[in-house]
């Protein structure tokens, strides 16, 4: 163990600490303010830090590995790391007012909130199954308390079948990892894959020989698929973002399914690599993909709480995110080789920016309409026409059309489908956008068309408006100049294949 | 670069910004907005005088290199007219003024209306002009916001749902429609969005690259793909049941709008796609047009039979609507007999019926607006003998209602006339489908005298009718009413006296898709 090791886990260390502090202030402060700016100062530090890492000022380049070769900062940890800090920065940043009026223990929200931030950052360069493990309960357990910290019976009930259901996640994630361990006899991502690439030649025997690494592969799938929102683990998904404190959905919806993808694309493409795997896996991906992408759909069709109907888009969106997982490029042909995780890449950038946005507004504007019931939202136009005007960018980029981040994200996603022999899944994802346009117009329609039915007046806080004012910059910016993100995406994907 | 196209595709949607972020004051916008129309109608003139018939060709071309420049993902931004697209650029020129200038009765959300009206009027040129298929796919969806809200804010009837219907039925056009994009873009020896080859910027086009190419998917599902996308779109029987909703319940603007040129969206990809990309690659049009003939032939008269018995004048206009875009499915089979640059003459027509379809409709429209903002109905047995109350409205409306069944000396003969006499020569089934669209020129003939007597002339409103009590007090055209109808009637007169103005240029646009 180095002083290099350390600085590589330098963002980390820097928000933990941050965390700790945030409980510690807590005893003595009495103006919460202060915490919430500790916590974006902390945030912010270790964006700087972050860049840092990947400007070569603190290491001499991205690819290299700490503590025992279980942790790797490599490109595409850069990546998700910038995500992340940066969606718990909008997070933060704009929750201030929520949590002051919404949340009695407001240190603990923060420090936990931070905590689990610390752990997604660990989940994306983690290259060793135990450090994997131990990263996603350091996720998941903050977010159980954070759910219930809201202050009604719901939060509580989602709470608690979040715990059960994180639980039987990680249980069958652990389980999937023993297998893996003990076919392939090491923990490390470099061990497995050398030993699955040296086995055997014939595709029917890499099956055969290997069938226990198969269930193990499967088994960490669907554990994962907790994470994603993805079916079969998606039940969870609506009544814990509707009874979770909204700044926590928005996380959730956000940043947890990207820590979730950052996971999925490492094993597919640092273990298993190009093999035979990868055809099993790309059916299992299209399978989850259909039924995440028309459950998500079909559920929101019908949904009144607008809580609940982007809990159900998020899983539609999972789905979506899957077709450019499942799009591999088996094969090695063509030019654009690594066109589905590149996709997923920036679908993720460009959910973050859309996904964020309509989540903070509906914190902000809920707070004054006192509802999250959809009629509630009736004549918003009127009363905050600005507001209405980015909830609109940010939905019309949900149901992607241009010049949105979403419609070229779904674009990309198509594309790399297409490319990989999976037309019909790229015609399943399209017609689901079509029905997805169904529930989306709802939104638009009650905002823009319906009768304002109460008096309220509409009042957003500064912070909001403008955390909300970047993402629909950031939101058409992306739309418009895809390869902004597209490029960093290539090059942060090639960092993790194994061939 | 020569930047006109592009100052055409921008302008309105940057006005329309402009709207939204900066104009409070509801008659400044509304002078704002006219004057943009006027400018853009201008440009629209310019840019198609400007064209040179000689020469050929793509041109007034505007061209940047890598606006997505990720490996295997090659989009330029690519934009240009040529002989098919030139005139419906025109047309969106004279149709967005029209609409436009026709609506400065609006005063409810003024401020939004006039920036979605611009934003669809840019989008939809940028539709005509774009020549990059992923840019052209861009204009095409993004489309569907300003007339999303145009529909449902100011409809009227069932707004939200015909708006909502409009919207998912295109968005499954764009659905088959993207997909075709990628199948043909990731084929080898493609990987290009580039729509048409110009040759002055070493840009070959996907035409070309089709004969050679060795497609992910069969070249029959691609087309398909591609035909029932656009068929949505024009709308072809019996993909076209959003259109009378959303026409009815549109406000008059919008339906202007929406017949005369987002309709020929369908079309334009029509012959941009489905002609230009596979008349030379290894699809087989032997089975395909007869298809389509017969599809074009029910339309024709499936749309004029239904039309006979709608008792709402808008939504007797918008199914007459169906039956005329049947005519250009059945000029455009005759692709598969033409050899020689003698036998474009009903693919010509179709073209030229794109055209004629969006002035003669869109003055229908305009003026059933003009009639229904003065009886606040539209159900043909409560009007009648409005003649005397508004000779003017009247004298256009018989000449819409001419132009629609196609009287010599009006655009809509002209156009109809090339269809049938290319289509014929082609013989077979062919024929036969002609003879049965000519027999929709006589229903046609039927029900627009019927309705005109009906709600024109004939008795004074009965007393039952709501329409009875002010009967007295009905007024004629208003003078700011006269602008927006004469721009859409002098191109009804110019091109049926003169149709050459037009079929030449469209001439050069098919012959080259023909690469005769």
């Amino acid at each position: 163990m180095s002083f290099q090791d350390f600085l590589i886990i330098s963002p980390e260390i820097v928000i933990s600490f941050t965390a700790i502090s945030v409980f510690l202030l807590d005893l003595f402060i009495n103006n919460k303010k202060f915490l919430v700016n500790v916590s974006i100062a902390g945030l912010l530090f270790s964006f700087i830090l972050t860049l840092g890492l990947s400007n070569g000022w603190l290491i001499e380049s991205p690819g290299v590995y700490a503590f025992f070769s279980s942790i790797k900062l490599d490109e595409f940890s850069l990546f998700f790391k910038v995500l992340i800090i940066l969606s718990g920065v909008a997070v933060i940043g704009s929750s201030g007012e929520y949590i002051s009026s919404n949340i009695e223990s407001k240190g603990e929200f923060l420090g936990l909130l931070l905590l689990s931030i610390t752990g997604m950052l660990l989940l994306v360069s983690s290259v060793e199954l135990i450090t994997v493990w131990v990263s996603l309960e350091l996720t998941a357990i903050p977010l159980v308390a954070l759910v219930a910290l809201g202050k009604n019976d719901t939060s509580l009930e989602a709470s608690l079948k979040f715990l059960i259901l994180s639980a039987v996640s990680s249980v069958v994630i652990l389980y999937g990892l023993v297998f893996l361990y003990g076919y392939s006899g090491s923990t490390y991502f470099n061990d497995i894959f050398s030993y699955i690439s040296s086995t055997t030649s014939s595709p029917e025997d890499l099956i055969v020989l290997n069938y226990g690494l198969l269930i193990g592969i499967i088994l960490l799938v669907l554990g994962i698929s907790f994470k994603l929102a993805a079916f079969p683990f998606q039940m969870w998904v609506p009544d814990v973002y509707q009874g979770a404190p909204t700044p926590i959905t928005a996380y959730l919806s956000v940043v947890s399914k990207a820590a979730g993808f950052a996971v999925l694309l490492r094993i597919i493409y640092s273990v298993l690599g190009g093999n035979d795997f990868s055809v099993i896996l790309s059916n299992l991906f299209s399978i989850i993909a259909v039924f995440s992408m028309t459950i998500g759909n079909v559920m929101a069709l019908r949904q009144n709480d607008i809580k609940r109907l982007l809990a159900y888009s998020t899983i539609a969106h999972a789905g979506y995110l899957l077709i450019g997982v499942a799009s591999l490029n088996i094969s090695g042909i063509g030019e654009n080789l690594y066109s589905g995780p590149q996709g997923v890449l920036y679908y993720l950038a460009g959910y973050a920016f859309t996904n964020l946005t309509a989540f903070l507004l509906i914190i902000g504007v809920s707070k004054s309409i006192g509802t999250f019931e959809l009629s509630g939202f009736a004549g918003l136009r009127k009363k905050s026409p600005l507001t209405s005007f980015v909830l609109a960018v940010s939905v019309i980029s949900l149901l992607g059309i241009p010049p949105t981040v979403g419609f070229m994200s779904k674009i990309f996603i198509f594309s790399a489908a297409v490319n990989t022999n999976l037309t019909w899944l790229a015609i399943v994802g399209v017609i689901n956008s079509v029905i997805s346009a169904y529930y989306y117009l709802r939104i638009l329609k009650i905002v823009f068309v319906d009768p304002e039915n109460n008096q309220s007046e509409i009042k957003v806080s500064k912070s909001i408006s403008l955390i909300t004012l970047i993402g629909m910059i950031g939101i058409l910016l992306l739309g418009l100049f895809p390869s902004l993100i597209l490029e960093i995406a290539e090059i942060a994907v090639m960092s993790i294949v194994n061939i | 670069m020569n930047g006109l196209i592009s100052i055409i595709v921008f302008i309105p949607i940057l006005a329309s910004i402009i709207i939204l972020a900066l104009l409070r004051n509801d008659k400044l916008i509304r002078r704002f907005s006219f004057s943009i129309v006027s400018i853009e109608l201008i440009l629209t003139i310019f840019a198609f005088s400007l064209y040179d018939k000689a020469k050929g060709g793509i041109q007034l071309v505007d061209f940047i290199e890598g606006w997505i420049p990720i490996k295997g993902f090659n989009a330029n931004y690519l934009v240009g007219i040529d002989g098919l697209s030139a005139p419906l650029v025109l047309l969106s020129g004279i149709l967005g003024a029209a609409a436009v200038w026709g609506s400065w009765r609006i005063k409810n959300r003024v401020k939004e209306y006039f920036a979605l009206l611009l934003f669809l009027q840019g989008v939809v040129i940028g539709v005509f002009v774009s020549l990059d298929l992923l840019l052209f796919f861009i204009f095409w969806e993004a489309e569907l916001i300003p007339m999303y809200f145009l529909i449902s804010i100011w409809g009227s009837g069932r707004a939200h749902y015909s708006a909502a219907k409009f919207v998912i039925f295109t968005l499954f056009a764009g659905a088959l429609l993207i997909i075709g994009i990628l199948a043909i873009y990731l084929s080898q020896g493609i990987n290009s969005f580039t729509m048409v080859s110009i040759p002055e910027l070493n840009l070959q086009g996907i035409p070309e690259l089709m004969a050679g190419a060795n497609l992910l998917i069969p070249v029959s599902i691609i087309f398909w793909l591609f035909f029932i996308s656009f068929a949505i779109k024009l709308p072809l029987w019996p993909l076209h049941s959003w259109l009378p909703d959303a026409h009815t319940d549109a406000p008059t603007a919008v339906s202007v709008m929406l017949a005369g040129i987002l309709l020929k969206m369908g079309g334009y990809g029509i012959f941009r796609i489905s002609l230009g990309f596979f008349k030379n690659s290894s699809f087989n049009f032997d089975i395909a047009a007869p298809i389509l003939v017969i599809l074009g032939a029910i339309s024709v008269i499936y749309g004029a039979i239904l039309t006979i018995r709608q008792t709402d004048l808008k939504r007797l206009i918008a199914f007459s609507s169906v039956s005329h875009m049947g005519y250009v499915i059945i000029g455009f089979s005759s692709l598969i007999s033409v050899v020689s640059i003698n036998d474009t003459l009903a693919l010509n027509g179709a073209a030229l019926q794109l055209f004629t379809h969006g002035t003669i409709t869109g003055l229908a429209f305009l003026l059933v607006g003009l009639v229904y903002d003065r009886t606040h109905t539209r159900y043909i047995p409560d009007l009648g003998g409005l003649t005397s109350k508004m000779p003017i409205i009247a004298v256009f409306f018989l000449i819409a209602g001419f132009g629609s069944l196609g009287l010599p000396g009006l655009s809509g003969f002209v156009a109809e006339l090339m269809i049938f006499l290319g289509t014929f020569q082609v013989g077979n089934i062919f024929a036969i489908a002609t003879v049965i669209g000519v027999f929709g020129v006589v229903l046609a003939a039927g029900y627009t005298l019927w309705m005109i007597q009906r709600s024109f002339f004939g008795n004074k409103p009965s007393k039952e009718s709501p329409v009875s009590k002010d009967f007295e007090t009905l007024s004629d055209m208003h003078i700011l009413d006269v602008l927006p109808v004469l721009v859409l009637t002098i191109p009804i007169f110019v091109v049926g006296i003169y149709p050459r103005l037009l079929t030449d240029i469209i001439e050069i646009g098919i012959r080259e898709m023909f690469l005769l």
